[in-house]
């Protein structure tokens, strides 16, 4: 198995999104973001992602970074891994990148991931972040 | 005497650690319908389905529908020759499809958490609570959650449960035609617990308007003033003078709404409108206060047999049976 995540190799090629584990696991499964209706303050609504890695900075930080305090980090707990393409997602501030789309409505879509997710992870007991196996067994390292 | 044996050498040669890997079958905090479409591999040279490893993007008549559609788009973006013929046709007859109830609760959910925490409702929360909801799964349940699932989660009985929700006093959502609870019905259902049963009377006399609604709010305004009056001073005391005076003020705009059980009555045949409204409101009024009341005698205690309050949330064991945690520290902040 490889010693290192693919995002550790190749930090530039990755973003993440930081979420809950029953929303993370929603999203993997369906790879679909649903939009919620509660814009950002400056940004507005749609699938926001960091370029911060899990466990590159403690987990207080990056919330204090991305959110602003505004979330309890207690059950902020997973993370869904996806390719850094810039012709969907755009920067908007220092680490942070925004996928914008107005709130997902009952008769269409959410934003579609097939393409852009790549993994996704948990934290586990000692709160790092677990990723499947073969995340860790694909990477050419 | 007898001789302790040295300590065994212990090699000092470092053996590479397996990394921890987040096992399949870990259990899942999501209860879900919707079948799980491939995910592209961070090596873009294949799929992962259901753990299992696909290298490149060929169709398979095997899965469903969505599933081929999601591998036609990954060969057509990713695949070196580009989507066969008929991952082509697949594509040009796939269907956008609507977003799934389910994923409208939870991102409907999410923002009433995010709005509920940086109010501070949540505040009080102790880390227990925060454990159960981030993962109820470790305590045998899923979203989207029963009364059933809440009362196990919880600790609370089903007259509580059931006397919340008839008071919209728990968030929930519709999931499939029912009523579901996630994340935020969850956290209210722990504060409610550990509520006193007079707060719990109150809360509901506020969330259906009416006089009782009125007579809540005014005195908690005024408290607020007189808190802000004897405060040490600064922009903060202002400001909760400002907001106990805004509470007193504008208490009938803030509770009585449209549907407030409490605000309206429909006016009885024969009497005039605007003698009905009165009557309809000294009514309801009343009814809203022997209400408050009555809840208040017969929703459980949260007090034990002696009488003292209880202060420990109880917490299900990793049996699903309810035990007991420790205590919250005093005034603790969760942000």
């Amino acid at each position: 198995m490889a010693a290192r995540l693919p995002w550790d190799e190749r930090p530039h090629e990755f973003l993440f999104h930081y979420t809950y584990r029953w929303r993370a696991e929603a999203i993997s499964r369906t790879s679909e973001f649903v939009v919620g209706h509660t814009p950002h303050p400056r940004h507005g609504t749609g699938m926001f992602a960091t370029d911060i890695r899990p466990g590159q900075l403690p987990l207080d930080e990056v919330l204090r970074i991305l959110f602003n305090d505004a979330r309890p980090a207690e059950i902020l707990d997973a993370v869904i891994v996806v390719r850094r393409d810039l012709s969907v997602f755009k920067a908007v501030d220092q680490n942070q990148f925004l996928w914008s789309a107005r709130p997902t409505s009952p008769e269409e879509p959410g934003l579609d991931l097939v393409g852009l997710m790549v993994g996704y992870g948990q934290r586990g007991v000692g709160r790092e972040y677990l990723f499947p196996r073969w995340v860790w067994e694909l990477w050419p390292c | 005497m007898a001789r302790v044996p040295p300590p065994a050498k212990r090699s000092t040669r470092s053996t590479p650690r397996e990394p921890r890997t987040l096992e399949p079958t870990a259990p899942s905090a999501l209860r879900s319908k919707d079948e799980t479409i491939p995910v592209l591999r961070p090596d873009l040279r294949g799929y992962v389905l259901e753990q299992e490893v696909v290298d490149g993007f060929a169709d398979r008549a095997d899965l469903s529908e969505n599933q081929r559609v999601a591998i036609a788009k990954l060969a057509e973006r990713f695949s070196p020759d580009g989507a066969s013929d008929e991952q082509k046709a697949l594509l040009a007859a796939a269907q956008p499809q609507p977003a799934s109830d389910l994923g409208l609760a939870l991102a409907a959910d999410e923002d009433q958490l995010t709005e509920d925490f940086l109010a501070g409702a949540l505040a009080d929360l102790p880390e227990s609570a925060w454990r159960v909801i981030s993962n109820p799964a470790e305590h045998g349940s899923a979203y989207p959650l029963t009364s059933v699932d809440l009362q196990k989660l919880t600790g609370a009985t089903y007259r509580q449960i059931r006397y919340w929700n008839e008071a919209e006093l728990l968030p929930s959502q519709v999931v499939d035609g029912e009523r579901r609870f996630f994340a935020t019905g969850l956290a209210k259902a722990f504060m409610l617990f550990e509520a006193e049963k007079y707060q719990v009377a109150a809360a509901n006399a506020v969330r259906h308007g009416g006089m009782d609604a009125r007579r809540v709010l005014r005195l908690v305004g005024a408290s607020l003033v007189e808190n802000a009056r004897h405060a040490p001073g600064g922009a903060a005391a202002g400001k909760l003078a400002e907001a106990g005076q805004l509470l007193m003020r504008h208490c009938a705009e803030i509770v009585d709404r449209p549907s407030g059980k409490g605000a309206h009555a429909t006016p009885k045949r024969g009497v005039s409108k605007r003698g009905a409204s009165k009557r309809a409101h000294a009514t309801s009024s009343r009814s809203a206060m022997s209400s408050a009341k009555r809840s208040a005698k017969t929703i459980a205690p949260s007090r034990g047999l002696s009488g003292a309050k209880r202060t420990t949330p109880r917490m299900p064991s990793a049996s699903g049976t309810s035990a007991r945690e420790s205590a919250p520290r005093s005034g603790q902040s969760k942000r």
